[in-house]
């Protein structure tokens, strides 16, 4: 009983000791994907990475919320999101620093800031994931508007489009396609019997496991399953038609956060052409978005998708419009 | 003021700790009456049905763990010696298990795919009677912890003579029924304010109710007036009830009191549904964690992805446990020496704390901020401490405040006569007697602070996750056999830590959980 109190004593004193420098980075990439990333940071850096992730149900809008709910007094120096449409409302917001490394030189025009408050890197795509024992190669669904058949009633998954890329996805639809399309659209699929589940990965389960025939997803997602070794297949819809979305992750650094030299250094790592190419590699197979860095497998090759032309500033102005309408229409 | 010492902190500590643990809620309620629309929430017409909903949840799920309690106390009452000692062990064992382990553990088995639809049973759990029957299974040891205790207080002499005179049922009806009543309804207010404030089995099983409610407006959009709209009515319902038993049964009086010569007798075939019970609610969910991981390669390749998450839960609950029982054991003298009308108060406010969704309290802990003041590494793991601390506090407060009612104050008394000193009075006579009281809440506040989700998902500052809110995020993301990986090795803890809490303990009297 008497070692109690010195074990205890030793564990106080471990949690008190620890002097090395540190940045703080809200993070909406999936966990098992940009763990590895900071944790090399940490390694070549001695600069502590503390990292927030947020929930796959509550992907990007959480943290993006507490990022404009803390806005006085941010807790983050960097924020590593999944999309570009929130990083547009947090610049309006004026939470942005600007920031221009070097190593981002070389990103496309189309996946950065024209003023310089953001960075793409390792772009996603809007995917439509069947399971090839449920649904014939000839009756695969190719487009967002197949979902509205009589033949997919009730068969097909998305991910509640308030969250997450869905949501990013009804935001660029909303500007590229207009906002009456989108809401026929929308409005068909809820028709047509559309399972709406938490995210993108309980629909890509639900597909793997046989429980539906096919579901809307991103290619991270659609990857994992694939290299399971499951009977699905993976098509990236409307590539005659409006074209499928295709959505970098952005790198902002927080004005105002606690450690802004350290957070820069940080920003500064994430734009370098080897973090892409990790994630290229890694099981989410992110597309490359500059030139060079070779992708996951051929079919994650940028040149050869053809990308929906979003104006990422309309969409994301469409953003609040596109959530209400998916809330009235999904949720109540 | 020596003299008047013990009387001014028998106020002033339940007084300061109470403040501490309600002190996030009332930050909440602060944000939120100050903001315009506050009103126009609570009269919202979705607030109505998730009330309905989150109560009729809960109110399903404290009957049914009555019932089940009922069958484990008699079945435990009515058997002896290794029989009786196994399904006492095996009924408290969902007690040492972080919800999210029991209804993980049993949604693999239920999935299509699982063994039970193998030997066709097809039930669904993803609805509210599902979530409130493992809501059921959870809790139940609770029911059959206080219902114990009414059963030990029986003089089963009485019921003999009424049977002379009149069938059991109605034996049953006018002398034990009436007897066991404040336990029973004791029994159920726990388990009704355990449940309504349940957050990991409804979000599992995708039921919304209250708890699912306020993390999905506090995490998703920072909607801290609704969020808090959403937390106030079950925290005002379980204050209420607590009150109103706490008053009409009396049973502060009740509990605590010395068990009977004659033991209650019982039939041992009780102990075949008791049994059942307990498998279905511990060893099934373990097995079935167990079946899912499949292989050492999952937990290896589990610790890869969660390691670090499954570190910090072990310190932060040990450290949480530390603190629990420290504060846990002077609320618990406090309240056992108090007035009536005090502790009565003190003991509501105790039980609604249990009702209070755990994101309220962690993002309340988070507008504190308590790290702006505390330096160090320490300073920023408060918040999470502090989250845990106010979620968890209530339990040991009880059980070491039935622990020290159970202190004959005349032998303490019979000490200072004897010229021994307070403290040597606490040390020789006070704490021996205390012990299985500060073993059972020790290993109960261990299990609490491990197994709690939502106030640590939003309390976590950034770098610091413990293992349920990692096992919550790879939910839907990960392979199972991770997950389940994970779900044993959170159980593994609790039941380390149980191990060494039966270790410790003196062999005469084992773990009594009733602090007897």
């Amino acid at each position: 009983m008497n070692r109690v109190p010195i074990v205890l004593f030793a564990l106080l004193a471990a949690a008190c000791n620890d002097s090395r420098p540190e940045v703080t980075v809200y993070v909406s990439l999936d966990e098992m994907f940009s763990r590895p990333v900071l944790d090399r940071f940490e390694a070549e850096s001695g600069i502590r990475v503390l990292a927030k992730t947020d929930p796959e149900a509550s992907k990007t809008v959480g943290l993006v919320n507490k990022l404009l709910a803390m806005k006085d007094r941010p807790e983050a120096d960097v924020y590593w999101n999944n999309e570009p449409l929130r990083a547009l409302v947090l610049k309006r917001a004026g939470l942005l620093e600007p920031i221009s490394p070097e190593a981002a030189a070389d990103i496309p025009a189309r996946f950065r800031d024209p003023d310089g408050r953001w960075f793409g890197i390792a772009a996603r795509a809007r995917v439509i994931l069947y399971h090839t024992e449920l649904v014939k190669e000839s009756e695969a669904p190719r487009s967002l508007w197949d979902f509205t058949r009589p033949e997919w009633k009730g068969r097909f998954a998305i991910a509640d489009p308030l969250f997450g890329s869905t949501s990013t996805h009804v935001a660029a639809l909303f500007a590229t396609i207009g906002v009456e399309r989108t809401r026929a659209l929308l409005a068909g699929w809820k028709e047509n019997g559309a399972v709406v589940v938490a995210g993108n990965a309980v629909a890509r389960n639900m597909v793997m496991d046989g429980q539906i025939a096919a579901c809307l997803t991103d290619t991270d997602d659609a990857n994992e399953a694939i290299e399971l070794g499951r009977p699905v297949r993976m098509v990236y819809p409307d590539q005659d038609g409006i074209g499928t979305l295709v959505f970098p992750n952005t790198i902002l650094l927080i004005r105002g956060g606690p450690h802004p030299e350290l957070g820069r250094k940080l920003v500064e790592f994430l734009a370098t052409r080897e973090v892409e190419a990790e994630l290229a590699r890694s099981k989410s197979a992110q597309i490359p978005v500059r030139e060079g860095i070779p992708p996951h497998g051929p079919e994650f090759e940028l040149s050869r998708i053809r990308a929906m032309e979003v104006d990422y500033e309309k969409a994301a102005g469409a953003l609040e419009a596109s959530g209400e309408f998916v809330e009235a229409l999904f949720h109540r | 003021m020596v003299r008047n010492l013990p009387a001014f902190l028998r106020i002033a500590i339940p007084a300061l700790l109470l403040t501490l643990v309600l002190l996030p809620v009332a930050r909440m309620l602060l944000v939120s009456l100050g903001d315009p629309g506050y009103r126009a929430l609570l009269a919202d017409e979705r607030q109505a049905t998730l009330f309905v909903r989150s109560v009729r949840l809960a109110a399903l799920a404290s009957a049914l763990a009555l019932v089940w309690g009922w069958i484990a106390a008699r079945a435990i009452a009515g058997t002896r010696g290794v029989l009786s000692a196994a399904l006492e062990t095996a009924t408290y064992l969902p007690l040492f298990l972080p919800s999210i382990v029991v209804v993980k553990g049993l949604d693999y088995f239920f999935l299509p795919g699982g063994p039970a639809r193998a030997l066709g049973i097809e039930i669904d759990l993803g609805n509210e009677p599902g979530a409130a029957a493992v809501l059921s299974l959870c809790y139940y040891p609770w029911a059959a912890i206080a219902l114990g205790a009414g059963l030990r207080g029986l003089d089963p002499a009485w019921s003999e003579v009424a049977r002379l005179h009149r069938g059991r049922w109605a034996t049953f009806r006018r002398v034990e029924g009436p007897l066991l009543a404040p336990y029973a309804v004791f029994a159920a207010l726990l388990v009704f304010v355990f449940a309504l404030s349940d957050c990991a089995v409804p979000a599992a099983l995708r039921v919304n109710v209250y708890a699912v409610e306020v993390v999905t407006q506090l995490s998703f959009y920072y909607d801290m007036p609704r969020a808090v709209a959403c937390a106030m009515p079950p925290v005002v319902l379980a204050a209420g009830l607590s009150a109103a038993f706490l008053i009409v049964a009396r049973v502060h009086r009740t509990v605590g009191s010395r068990p009977r010569a004659a033991a209650w007798r019982g039939s041992a075939l009780a102990a075949v549904p008791a049994g059942a019970l307990a498998a279905v609610s511990g060893a099934l969910p373990l097995w079935m964690h167990v079946r899912t991981a499949g292989s050492a390669g999952s937990f290896s390749r589990a610790f890869q992805v969660a390691g670090r998450e499954a570190l910090t839960s072990l310190w932060v609950a040990s450290l949480s446990t530390a603190l629990l029982l420290s504060a846990g054991a002077a609320m618990g003298w406090a309240l056992s020496r108090s007035s009536r009308g005090w502790a009565l108060a003190a003991k509501v406010l105790l039980v609604s704390t249990l009702a209070i969704p755990g994101a309220v309290v962690g993002l309340g802990v988070v507008l504190l901020d308590p790290a702006a003041v505390l330096p160090g590494s320490l300073g920023r793991a408060s918040p999470l401490l502090w989250a845990i601390f106010a979620r968890s506090f209530a339990i040991p407060s009880l059980v070491l405040f039935a622990a020290w009612s159970s202190i004959e104050p005349r032998l303490l008394q019979a000490a200072a006569l004897a010229g021994s000193s307070r403290l040597r009075a606490g040390a020789r006579i006070a704490l021996p007697l205390l012990a299985p009281g500060l073993l059972a809440a020790g290993v109960l506040s261990f299990t609490a602070a491990l197994g709690e989700l939502p106030a640590s998902m939003l309390a976590a500052p950034p770098g610091l996750m413990t293992l349920p809110a990692r096992i919550h995020s790879l939910l839907y993301f990960a392979e199972d056999r991770i997950v389940a990986s994970l779900c044993l090795a959170l159980a593994f803890f609790a039941l380390a830590a149980l191990g060494i809490t039966l270790a410790l303990s003196p062999v005469r009297s084992g773990l009594r959980l009733d602090a007897r």
